[in-house]
């Protein structure tokens, strides 16, 4: 207290300090601070880092692995150099008995089986995949939130991640492109038939049935959804997905925050067919498994 | 006598306190470390009012400190595989946010904008109000309280930068001298004695509004 007959007291040095740690902001200021912290994040994320980063980084992600790789492309070549002339001798003979024979229509056959099968198999595959990603999609729903892989070009699997992603507390990122229904017409051209996935789970249930109406998504449509933090492989692209997720609210005020948002959208699609593309190469243990 | 003692409890405290701050910091970075990100943002929650506070009162700009605070944030985040446990938690981000606003006050040491922030009423700054002037009076005394608050701000900007941090580090922060040698990278002497020297120079810049 001042003493009236004395007058105002004068503060002391300590005193100052105290006022200066009474100085702090209101939320408010703690609200756009949340926000410029993670749209900054997010670009952090996104930047690109400069090249000379590449090597170190590069190098020290393989170190682990680089007699398991060295290992692997040698056996690669060993397998495709031994290989090859094995399939060449065996077409020459073929040939080489058919001429002999003077038989030229049971060559001609021959071809036509041996050209086939491959076209066969890849149709298969095609047609295999939206009941698998179907599969995924729906058996997640009860386990992790959010969670469906669907495979470009196809309509079904794109209607199970809406309905997927729609249904569930934890968002979704999905992006529509245009594309062709190439699964559709792969089925058509080799004849084959598919046998539908029986799911007997009555919650995954409607879903599948919402599957099998086409109509309700243009055929065209195709979807690329991204996996949850949860179910995603690496650091990095858990990152991404836990900051697509806290930024999802803002960006529909800020439009380059939504740019930087589809830019991540489209590097974790990218990323997850550069993963789809590696994993024909196994590592467990000491045993390595390669899928041709 | 009193005042010193209850001054030495009060650090031991806090340096007990910190240890304990110390485990469950190191508990989360394991986590964050091992994958969770979202865990990142409880050592945000914790940290961020406290690295905002030094960036401000080195920087003297609101909207500097919050811009310095976030990048500190996101340096810790991007480099938190790199972070052995060697030192706390706190103590490595403290020594990033300072290094950032070291070299942001270098590069703009030439363009100085000061932004301060309004002080809250709080015990201590009630009882300077009452100090200041006639107790009847109450705007006076808020004049006078801005007026003291430009005069440390400006007194403060007059330091040399590593003045300033040790300052704020010690006196308004509160760290000991040896967390203040490690986040500097400096010596506890060296410590010691910038900061007597700082509090000299405010002293003599600030004699005409102060008592003895």
């Amino acid at each position: 207290m001042s003493d009236p007959a004395k007058g105002p007291v004068k503060p002391t040095l300590d005193d100052l300090f105290a006022v200066k740690r009474a100085e702090r902001p209101d939320e408010t200021f703690w609200r756009d601070f949340e926000r410029g912290l993670r749209q900054k994040q997010l670009a952090a994320i996104v930047l690109p880092r400069p090249w000379w980063h590449a090597p170190s980084l590069w190098a020290r992600k393989a170190a682990p692995y680089g007699g398991f790789a060295a290992a692997a492309a040698a056996f690669a070549l060993a397998f495709t150099t031994l290989r090859a002339p094995v399939a060449f001798d065996g077409r020459a003979v073929t040939r080489a008995v058919s001429e002999q024979r003077g038989a030229a229509e049971s060559a001609a056959v021959g071809d036509a089986r041996s050209v086939e099968a491959p076209e066969r198999t890849v149709a298969a595959k095609a047609v295999e995949t939206p009941a698998a990603a179907a599969s995924v999609a729906a058996n997640d729903t009860m386990s992790e939130p959010a969670v469906a892989r669907a495979v470009p070009n196809d309509a079904r699997a794109a209607q199970i991640a809406a309905a997927t992603s729609s249904g569930l507390a934890t968002p979704t990122v999905a992006v529509a492109q245009v594309g062709t229904d190439a699964p559709a017409a792969a089925v058509d051209s080799a004849g084959f038939s598919v046998k539908p996935v029986r799911v007997e789970t009555s919650v995954v249930a409607p879903l599948v049935a919402l599957a099998q109406e086409p109509e309700l998504v243009p055929a065209a449509a195709d979807v690329l959804v991204i996996e949850p933090p949860a179910v995603l492989q690496t650091r990095h692209d858990r990152v991404l997905a836990k900051a697509l997720e806290d930024t999802e609210a803002l960006a529909a005020d800020d439009r380059s925050l939504a740019q930087v948002r589809d830019r991540v959208v489209h590097r974790l699609a990218d990323g997850d067919e550069l993963y789809a593309s590696i994993t024909r190469v196994g590592v467990s243990g000491d045993r390595l498994s390669l899928k041709f | 006598m009193l005042s010193a003692a209850s001054t030495i409890a009060a650090r031991v405290d806090a340096g007990a306190e910190r240890r304990r701050e110390a485990e469950a910091d190191r508990f989360l970075v394991e986590r964050v470390q091992a994958g969770e990100v979202e865990r990142f943002d409880e050592l945000v929650d914790k940290y961020r009012e406290r690295i905002w506070a030094v960036i401000y009162h080195m920087t003297a700009n609101r909207e500097d400190a919050a811009d310095l605070t976030q990048d500190a944030f996101i340096k810790a985040f991007q480099s938190i595989n790199r972070f052995q446990g060697q030192s706390s938690f706190f103590t490595w981000l403290y020594r990033i946010a300072v290094n950032g606003t070291l070299n942001h006050l270098q590069k703009t040491k030439l363009r100085r904008f000061f932004s301060l922030e309004k002080i809250r009423d709080e015990e201590p700054v009630a009882n300077l109000l009452d100090q200041l002037a006639d107790p009847g009076d109450a705007s006076d005394r808020r004049a006078c309280l801005s007026e003291l608050q430009q005069k440390l701000n400006e007194a403060m900007q007059k330091l040399s930068t590593n003045h300033r941090t040790v300052v704020t580090l010690f006196e308004i922060d509160g760290l000991s001298h040896e967390e203040i040698a490690e986040i500097t990278g400096t010596s506890v002497g060296t410590v010691r004695s910038r900061l007597h020297y700082a509090k000299q120079l405010l002293q003599n810049d600030l004699k005409e509004y102060l008592g003895t």
